[in-house]
């Protein structure tokens, strides 16, 4: 077993690694399965005349002078008067309002045509300027075009005519931090929650700038002050797992019955603090909304089995006597003078000098039909 | 074509040529398919799986960053998918070494039988990579072999550099602990 020492580096032993050779057909498959671009007439028009043989162009040139010709004796038909009337009903697009362009927009762009909708909203936000809506959502058109520069000067703009309006610093901030712009993305989302310190998507997204920026400590804050608020869903067990991620264990994840709570452990663990009472209600709320037999509480404090002790008699009270009454859930209560081991997402363990699981098995319900 | 670039190639399909999207599956079917492969453990699982995803590259194109590598964006959707289908799927999964890898036949110069590996060598390595978690095993395999950088693999799985760094150190420690060797060198960004 020497030879990983004496021959050349793992690394790369790794680099020179046989694969798989996919299978010779995925190409054709993937090509097959491709849907069906559907490029908008007027751009395959204008391609083609534009990069198109001579007779093309020839003929683009001749449909475009006609075009034009038809069309200006329409509108003399439709519009007599001086050219300034004319031209302001060209710019209204059809006679339509700016209410009918947004709404024009929105669906264009859904449907994907993201040129044609940025169209519509630049003619909106030109015939009412003042509606901050429009520009918002030519900022989204950019973007679905994959314009990020274009993008984040129109919410500039907007930002430095409208400053309190939240969407478009929201919509900015995000930009930046995509766009690699993580500082400056950071101290948005800060500004954003000096306001509004819940703003569900700065407290979130400030953590992932503080991450790009490599500053661990304050991203393990910023995950917690995330789930201060929040600690349902999806968003919610992410920044969990980050949290974990960084080792630090100040709040987890407890399965009860077919459902988890996360809960503040740091809290949990301190009887004299006053947002214990407030993870035990959140805790309790869990409990009463479903049927379990048991719970079981489980306290570690390394080398102190006293202190391991008065932490779980309070927890055991504190939970008995909010739940006496609301249903058969007895609360089963040990504790351990050893450090908690835990399983990292890594598939490690480490020991926590300071722990609290809570477990349960779900309620016989003998009523419940067995199906199949 | 050969030369052109990834971007290039991006704008080109988003401006209506979408057979040059043949062209980014030439160039990307093989470290997909693997990723797939590694995750899924079956030939036809990880074709399938691989479809989906230069389907969703396919569709997604229009949001990708033009001032970006096209690479670790394309990789970061294969990721997710992966993470997606093991989490559904977690429980049958044979070890890596127990496959036939094709082993690449021997070259004329000394410089490359240097790294050419037998097939004990294979699966000793293969089974020493499957001891490794999914996520440390994926960033030591693009690190090293698809070269690339650490601020890539930090972005494709969502977690800091110094994150990056600690698994992939952590991960070639275990493994040459596994494979009965000293220390490894240094790794150097």
């Amino acid at each position: 077993m020497n030879r990983w020492k004496t021959e050349s580096s793992l690394e790369e032993k790794i680099v020179n690694l046989p694969d798989k050779k996919p299978p010779v057909d995925l190409r054709n498959r993937i090509m097959r399965a491709l849907p069906e671009y559907r490029e908008p007439w007027f751009r395959r028009m204008f391609r083609q005349i534009g990069t198109g043989p001579v007779g093309y162009r020839t003929v683009g040139v001749m449909v475009s002078l006609v075009l034009a010709f038809y069309g200006g004796m329409q509108l003399d038909r439709f519009f007599p008067g001086s050219p300034a009337a004319v031209s302001g009903s060209m710019t209204a697009t059809g006679n339509m309002n700016d209410e009918a362009l947004f709404y024009l927009g929105r669906s264009l762009l859904a449907a994907g045509q993201s040129p044609e909708a940025l169209n519509a909203f630049s003619r909106a936000e030109l015939l009412r300027p003042e509606n901050p809506r429009y520009s918002l959502w030519k900022g989204k058109a950019y973007r679905a075009m994959g314009a990020l520069d274009k993008e984040r000067q129109t919410y500039r703009q907007l930002v430095s005519k409208k400053p309190d309006l939240l969407p478009a610093r929201l919509l900015l901030a995000d930009n930046l931090l995509e766009d690699g712009q993580v500082l400056e993305a950071q101290q948005l989302y800060e500004q954003i929650l000096a306001d509004d310190p819940r703003e569900k998507t700065a407290l979130y997204r400030r953590a992932i700038a503080l991450r790009a920026q490599g500053n661990l400590k304050d991203e393990a804050q910023a995950w917690k002050s995330y789930l201060e608020y929040y600690r349902t869903g999806a968003s919610a067990s992410e920044a969990l797992r980050q949290l974990h991620d960084l080792g630090d264990y100040s709040f987890r994840k407890y399965q009860l019955g077919s459902k988890a709570v996360i809960l503040n452990q740091e809290c949990l663990l301190d009887p004299e603090g006053h947002n214990q009472q407030q993870e035990i209600e959140r805790l309790v709320r869990h409990l009463q909304s479903q049927s379990l037999d048991k719970v079981s509480i489980v306290v570690f404090v390394e080398n102190d089995a006293q202190q391991a002790e008065v932490i779980a008699k309070s927890l055991h009270k504190a939970v008995t006597w909010k739940t006496t009454g609301t249903g058969d859930t007895s609360v089963g209560l040990s504790w351990f003078d050893k450090a908690e081991p835990v399983d990292t997402a890594d598939e490690d363990r480490i020991s926590l000098s300071k722990g609290v699981l809570i477990f349960s098995a779900p309620q016989d319900n003998r009523n419940r039909r067995n199906k199949v | 074509m050969k030369d052109v670039s990834d971007e290039t190639l991006v704008r080109l399909v988003l401006e209506g040529e979408t057979h040059l999207f043949a062209k980014i599956i030439e160039r990307y079917e093989r470290p997909v398919y693997n990723l797939m492969f590694r995750y899924c453990r079956s030939e036809e699982e990880a074709a399938d799986l691989s479809q989906d995803v230069f389907l969703r590259v396919y569709r997604r194109l229009s949001s990708f960053n033009g001032k970006r590598r096209f690479f670790p964006w394309l990789y970061a959707l294969a990721v997710n998918k992966a993470k997606d289908w093991y989490k559904s799927h977690s429980n049958s999964r044979k070890k890596l070494d127990e496959f036939r890898w094709t082993l690449p036949e021997a070259g004329v110069g000394s410089d490359q039988e240097g790294v050419l590996l037998d097939q004990e060598e294979v699966d000793s390595l293969y089974e020493a990579l499957d001891t490794l978690p999914d996520t440390t095993r994926e960033m030591i395999m693009l690190r090293y072999r698809e070269e690339l950088l650490i601020f890539e693999l930090a972005e494709i799985f969502k977690i800091s550099e110094s994150g990056v760094k600690m698994r992939i150190a952590r991960g070639l420690e275990k493994m040459k602990i596994i494979l009965g060797g000293d220390r490894h060198e240094s790794m150097e960004d």
